[in-house]
């Protein structure tokens, strides 16, 4: 059953793939699907595979009858201490999969990746996990793999290359790639398994993470167990190919589909594809046939599947299997293979009672700073106004940021830039011509071009990362980071809590944002939406001096920064925008950084505080001048960071002026100005002599027409009314009304 | 000494659930991981897998009783221990 090498040329569909005759009754084709299925299994299961056993000896046959029995019984003894209420949460189990964690784990070394799912005991204890250690993470005890952050969803420990599992269906698929870049890259011959299910064979991340290791011969190793259910759902009703493996032609990788009960089978398979993989070769696609015996989680009585099918997949039982194969074949005798089982069910019971009494994890780790960011924030105090400097170190914000990318990638040769149209001969140099010349002095290994797949980008920057590179890939609109949300959201943000602190992930993800007359989907400013998600750093530039001094201390810095930055500010001289504004400013020539979570002063003031980025920044600052005649003096503040947000000099700001703006041009509602209108008001309630005010895009997707647009972005006039409304009222401070405090709290919370 | 087995929480939507039936009887012995009892929950019937090993020392509830999941409906330890009757 294995496929040949496809990767020379194309492959044509399997003439054996089972697709039903049309017009077959769909009852009838579903049925078909399964015997198909089932025929597979036993097809190849008429090779026993016992040269493999003689080849690996009686020791390491022996370790892995005892590995299999110790994820049974780890997975046995974790449901019934379950159901006796001793383990909180869910539980995933892998009873009758042992065959498929073993057998890939095999040939792996301790600096071999593997990602997993949300059934990942298995594959966490085959890699190497202590069972007690293991144990202990699913009873949330301190002593467990991940201080009890992670739980049975989340089993990792990045010493032994098991990366945190990922819950998200299909979610390691992107990362893979990324771990085995940085193994590639630190000139290793390491490689990744990827583990997912059936089910996540369907997601988008399947494509994007499989053809990004396959097109940049990336040593992977993606190994789908087909157990032939996602949930309760089979899956060849979700699916009218059913065939997984043959896919792998889609790819131009090595495919082949394996008997996943037996654990033979897959070692001799897994040695293939790592032997390829080590040999720089690129990707395999493994297909595993395999069953679970018990149900999807907690609560699953099975009722869509039948007692004969479940008993079918119980006669090739891969622990009875290998027992009686190491038998038959005089590799081991009775009573060793008897006691290789019995070691097994001591250390299990070991674990167990480990777990049992073990502390529970102390409630204050879970709020540790440390525990969601590797570089906190710290206290700050607000950054100088931007100086002045020789005309020909006036630079615009594209000169900036170039010239910041160089000196970091000419420092660190972990530095690499990917996305799309990056370095191409004769290619775009970047959206907005940042990259221009960057991979003729660094070579297309450090600036890679990569597929038109924000999932990939995102899951090979996060993987890169969390194995020692810095990766910065770019966005060419920031709209496109929808596409990559997850990725974002769900592990770039997350994988270090995760992990009980145990990683990081830095990458910095750069993301134009701004209305430039290209409608609806070319526009957004989605930089609130960070904002709020914990473990993400936020950083918006809008001048040339943060642009260079930003982008190097991002880079610098261990967690994942997402870079804003405005299309009308850049000044690049490739691509000039109607309405751009020139931002040129002195960008000093040292390698100087800028901190994380300052923001500036752009204008001292005295009675509106004016906070702004981007466009609005400029907008206030043009209005300055106009206002001060008018005797209204503003000071104008750039948070430049919005996460982690330099709250301290926004409240000694307003704490003087008593009166706020807040000025940006993403939507009004939700937008970051939201959030600072509710701190504000938390914590200075009592001095605001207004309320605070917000000038932000209207609640409206983005026009093309540029007379269209103009009516849905905030205007100047709009921002300087509001400055002149506040200006004008004087709510006396709370020291001036001590007896009325209380009432005009009711009023405005009621 | 004897291990409490507690009803556990087996439907998806519903705490709890009906005792069908008592698999192995007061005096008999179990294996772990061997069924100990059907119960009936959001209206399937779920064979309950035994969490300890021993002799099965006291059934809780009679057939038919429906119990709250966390409720103790079982003891299980060596044979002739003694154990809470109420
Ligand atoms: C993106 C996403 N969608 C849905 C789920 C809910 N979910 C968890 S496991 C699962 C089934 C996965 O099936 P498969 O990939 O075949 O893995 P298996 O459970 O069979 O090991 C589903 C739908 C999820 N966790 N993530
Ligand atoms: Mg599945």
């Amino acid at each position: 059953m294995a496929r040949p090498d496809t990767s020379t040329g194309s492959a044509a569909v399997d003439p054996e793939s089972p697709e039903a005759e049309p017009g077959t009754p769909v009852a009838e084709q579903e049925q078909a699907a399964v015997d198909d299925h089932l025929g597979q299994i036993a097809d190849l299961a008429q090779d026993g595979h016992t040269d493999v056993l003689r080849r690996l000896g009686k020791e390491s046959a022996l370790a892995m009858l005892q590995q299999m029995v110790e994820i049974r019984h780890f997975e046995q003894m974790a449901y019934l201490r379950y159901l006796q209420a001793e383990i909180p949460g869910t539980l995933h189990q892998s009873q009758g999969q042992e065959a498929v964690a073993v057998g890939v784990c095999q040939p792996l070394r301790r600096t071999d990746w593997i990602t997993s799912t949300h059934r990942p005991h298995g594959h966490a204890l085959a890699k190497g996990m202590r069972p007690d250690v293991a144990m202990a993470e699913i009873y949330g005890r301190e002593p467990g793999a991940l201080g009890g952050r992670g739980g049975s969803m989340h089993l990792g420990d990045p010493d032994l290359g098991i990366l945190p599992s990922i819950a998200i269906v299909g979610g390691g698929i992107t990362i893979a790639p990324g771990l085995a870049m940085a193994l590639q890259h630190h000139g290793t011959d390491g490689v990744v398994a990827c583990f997912f299910g059936d089910g996540a064979s369907n997601e988008g991340a399947f494509h994007e993470g499989v053809n990004y290791a396959a097109v940049k011969r990336l040593p992977v190793v993606f190994v789908c167990e087909n157990n032939l259910y996602g949930a309760s759902t089979p899956f060849h009703e979700t699916t009218l190919n059913v065939d997984i493996a043959a896919r792998g032609a889609s790819y131009g990788i090595p495919s082949e589909q394996v008997d996943g009960m037996n654990v033979l089978a897959v070692v001799a398979a897994m040695e293939r594809a790592v032997q390829r993989a080590r040999a720089g070769e690129g990707a395999t696609l493994l297909e595993c046939l395999t069953y679970r015996y018990v149900g999807h989680s907690r609560g699953d009585a099975r009722g869509y599947r039948t007692k004969q099918e479940e008993q079918f997949w119980k006669d090739r039982d891969p622990i009875e299997q290998l027992r009686r194969a190491l038998v038959d074949a005089g590799v081991a005798s009775t009573e060793e293979a008897d006691e290789a089982v019995g070691r097994a069910k001591v250390v299990i019971k070991d674990a167990v009672a480990f777990a049992q009494q073990a502390p529970k994890a102390p409630s204050e780790t879970a709020v540790a700073p440390s525990a969601v960011l590797a570089a906190p924030p710290r206290p700050q105090t607000i950054g100088a106004p931007l100086a002045d400097g020789p005309e020909d170190r006036r630079l615009s914000i594209a000169e900036a940021l170039r010239e910041g990318i160089r000196e970091e990638m000419a420092a660190d040769a972990d530095v690499v830039l990917l996305g799309e149209d990056v370095g191409v001969p004769g290619g775009f140099g970047g959206a907005f011509g940042i990259y221009l010349g960057l991979a003729e002095e660094f070579g297309r290994s450090r600036v890679i071009d990569t597929p038109i797949s924000e999932k990939a980008i995102m899951g090979v920057s996060i993987g890169a990362g969390i194995a020692g590179m810095k990766p910065l890939p770019d966005l060419q609109y920031a709209d496109f980071v929808f596409e990559g949300m997850d990725e974002l959201v769900n592990e770039a943000a997350k994988l270090r809590y995760m992990s009980g602190a145990r990683l990081s992930v830095p990458m910095v993800l750069r993301c134009p944002v701004g209305a430039t007359q290209r409608g609806a989907q070319h526009a957004q400013c989605p930089e609130s939406f960070f904002m709020h998600v914990p473990g993400l750093k936020v950083l918006c530039i809008s001048d040339p001096y943060t642009a260079k001094g930003g982008i190097r201390a991002a880079l610098r810095d261990p967690d994942p920064v997402l870079v804003f930055e405005h299309k009308l500010l850049y000044g690049s001289k490739k691509r000039q925008e109607a309405g751009s504004i020139d931002t040129r400013a002195y960008v000093p020539p040292d390698e100087y950084i800028t901190e994380v979570g300052q923001a500036r002063l752009r204008r001292p003031g005295t009675d509106v505080t004016v906070l702004a980025t981007f466009t609005q920044l400029y907008a206030a600052l043009s209005l300055a001048d106009e206002l001060e005649r008018e005797g209204i003096s503003i000071e104008v503040i750039d948070p430049v960071w919005l996460a982690p947000f330099d709250w301290e000099s926004l409240y000694e700001s307003v704490g003087r002026t008593r009166r706020l703006v807040v000025a940006h041009e993403a939507h009004r509602t939700g937008g970051w100005g939201a959030e600072v209108a509710a701190r504000v008001g938390e914590h200075l309630f009592d001095r605001l002599a207004a309320p605070v005010r917000r000038v932000a895009t209207k609640d409206v997707p983005m026009p093309f027409a540029p007379w269209l647009e103009s009516a849905v972005l905030p205007s100047t006039e709009e921002l300087a009314t509001a400055i002149r409304d506040v200006a004008g009222q004087d709510r006396p401070a709370a020291a001036a009304r001590t007896d009325q405090t209380d009432t005009s709290r009711e009023a405005v919370d009621g | 000494m004897a291990e409490a087995i507690i009803m556990p929480e087996l439907g998806q939507t519903v705490s709890g659930g009906t005792i069908t039936t008592w698999l192995v009887p007061v005096g008999g012995t179990i294996e772990l991981g061997d069924p100990l009892l059907v119960v009936e929950t959001d209206k399937t019937e779920l064979e309950v897998e035994s969490v300890a090993e021993g002799t099965v020392l006291r059934h809780c509830f009679p057939e038919g009783t429906e119990v709250e999941s966390g409720t103790v409906i079982a003891y299980i330890g060596e044979d002739g221990e003694e154990v809470p009757t109420s």
